[in-house]
Formats: C-alpha cells, structure tokens, sequence
C-alpha cells in the first residue's frame, strides 16, 4: 500500500488547495509517475503524480480543502 | 517590423493581430512543452479575437453546456484553459502576458514558487507602465471577476487578472499568465461573465467599479504604446531569465498589425 500525499513542497504550509480534478476514478489501475490529479490553490493548478503503480483508491473529493502533506489517496 | 533570431531558437512570441482563442492558448501549451523539454523560459505577448476563457471547475457545471452554445451563438466562444481562477473575457483591447519559467531542482523545496511567478508578472506590467507613472499592486479586489490575492490592480482596481499552471517534466515549467485590460469596455465583460456564470448555476455579481482598464488609469495611454511598452518588458524579462544580454524576440510579421484591432 502506498500513500498518496500532497508533497510538502506543493504549495506553501499555512495555504490551503483542492483536488480540482481527479484524472481517474477510485479503483482504476495507475501507473508509477502517471498524473492522477490536478491540484489548484492560490489560482495555480499543478499536477499530482502516482508515486506507484496500482489500483488507486481515492480518499479526498474534488474542492475538499487540503494542505500540503495530507493524504489524498492511497494505491493498492 | 523587425524579426530578430538569436540563438538556436526564439523565446519570445509577439503576436499583435488578434488570434483565435484556441490559438493563444495553444500557444501557451507549445511553450511550456518547450519549457518542460529545453529548461529554458519563453514568453508569449499576445492578443485574441473576442472569447470567454474558463477553468475546468466552471467547465463540469451542469448548465455548462447551453451556456456556452448560447454566447457562442453572440459570436463570444467559450473555452476552457488549464490554469486556476475564473472566467474571464479575452479580445481586442486586452493583452495577455504569458510567462513561461523554469522551476531549478535546487528550487523545488523553497517556498513561495508560486508568489514568485505572480511577482515576475507584477514586476514586468510595472516596468511597462513606468512611463505612466503607474504603481502596481497584488490585491483581492471585492465584486471583481475571476478574483484571487494577486489580482494586478491600480489604485485597488483590478486591471488584471492572473492565475498559473505548473507542469513537470524532464523541468519543471511554470506559466503564469495575466489578461491586461488596457482598453476594453469593462461593465461589458464584467456583464456577459456574470450572465454565463448564471446560467451555470454559479453566483456572479460583479461591479464594474472594481476594476478598470490601462486606459482609464494612465489618462491619455495609447493602445499601440502600451502594448510596445508591454512587449519590451517581457523582452526585458526573458533576457534576464536567460542569463545574457540576448533577448530574442519573434515578431510575427504576416500577422502583426499595430491598428487597432477590430471584432
């Protein structure tokens, strides 16, 4: 089981973003270094990738407030 | 008109005549492609032909689909960019800077990567403006459109609205991007972007006090010198970020024409 965080190096600690977009839908096999999300804060979107490869199993909705560091996800 | 190549390819595109839409965008797409492949900044100074340009938020809205078919049936497109923010209103009179830059792997870990992109577009529409004694700032703007913290803005109006779209790849390329008012009829916009935001079930209430054009705050600023001014700031920009004293700059002479654009 691998996690799925928002890298601390994202956005700076005390912002707050959202998973825009979820590329694909929880269950969906992913590959390793594949983007698998669309992050936005402060108006600036950036995309999140899968650290591994797997089943993804996503765990935050879309517009769900997050911080760097939060685990988003896990892949199976 | 001058072409000037230096190097083994451009950095700059200077695009004056109105383009499609899709075809500024696309643009911006080609650049941080480059970006991604080369780890070398371009920019983009370019002007569209009249469209809505909106974020894939707005875009998954139910009503989404007959929004748009309606304003494109007034002739206003509807397009959807990969940057954050909201809706805006691109066409002749508004300028977009594209400013596409390269995130060092020595960077990566520092803060603020993301201030700096929207500092580099505050610091190069200051440098232009300098000659009209105009002083740029961030701020969120009330009632404003597409309202965000580093929103350009003169005097607490927003003329400009930013917003960014990273990308990594072999580097790790940021575009940060700014449509400049400079001469447009801003209640206009403001009420065809609250009219589509409507009709997607979003709120949009805007009042046109809240912003205002180039034109409105340096009294007497012609169309033509901005965008010079403008041009040569990005140029300025691009030269710094390159590490040397060759800027290069591609104007487009098949298309660029410095007459007032029509719709």
């Amino acid at each position: 089981l691998v996690e799925v965080r928002i890298p601390d190096d994202f956005w700076d600690a005390d912002l707050q973003g959202t998973i825009s977009t979820w590329i694909y839908e929880s269950g969906a096999q992913v590959s390793q270094g594949e983007v698998i999300a669309e992050t936005l804060v402060e108006k600036a979107t950036k995309d999140l990738l899968a650290p591994a490869s797997g089943r993804l199993v996503i765990k935050v909705r879309p517009e769900e407030l997050i911080r760097a560091g939060d685990l988003v996800a896990v892949i199976e | 008109v001058t072409s000037t190549v230096v190097g083994e390819s451009h950095a700059l595109e200077s695009v004056a005549a109105p383009i499609l839409a899709s075809e500024g965008i696309r643009l911006e797409s080609e650049l941080v492609n480059r970006v991604c492949r080369e780890g070398r900044p371009r920019a983009a100074v370019w002007q569209a032909r009249r469209a809505l340009i909106v974020t894939a938020r707005e875009a998954r809205m139910p009503g989404f689909a007959q929004a748009s078919a309606a304003l494109a049936a007034r002739e206003t497109p509807v397009l959807v960019r990969e940057s954050g923010g909201g809706a805006v209103i691109l066409g002749p009179g508004v300028i977009v800077l594209s400013l596409v830059d390269v995130l060092g792997a020595d960077e990566s870990g520092a803060p603020a990567p993301i201030f700096r992109g929207f500092e580099s577009l505050r610091s190069v529409v200051e440098q232009a403006l300098a000659p009209w004694n105009c002083r740029v700032a961030f701020g969120s703007v009330r009632s404003s459109y597409c309202d965000g913290r580093y929103n350009l803005t003169l005097g607490g109006r927003k003329f400009a609205g930013t917003a960014q779209r990273h990308r990594a790849g072999a580097n790790h390329a940021v575009l940060a991007h700014a449509a400049v008012m400079v001469d447009c009829d801003v209640a206009e916009h403001l009420a065809c972007i609250a009219r589509f935001l409507g009709s997607c079930g979003l709120e949009g209430r805007f009042d046109p006090a809240s912003c205002l054009t180039v034109r409105d705050a340096a009294h007497g600023a012609r169309f033509d010198d901005v965008w010079r001014s403008l041009e040569s700031a990005v140029d300025q920009w691009l030269t710094v970020r390159w590490g040397s004293a060759a800027a290069c700059l591609l104007r487009h002479p098949q298309r660029l024409s410095m007459d007032r654009p029509r719709t």
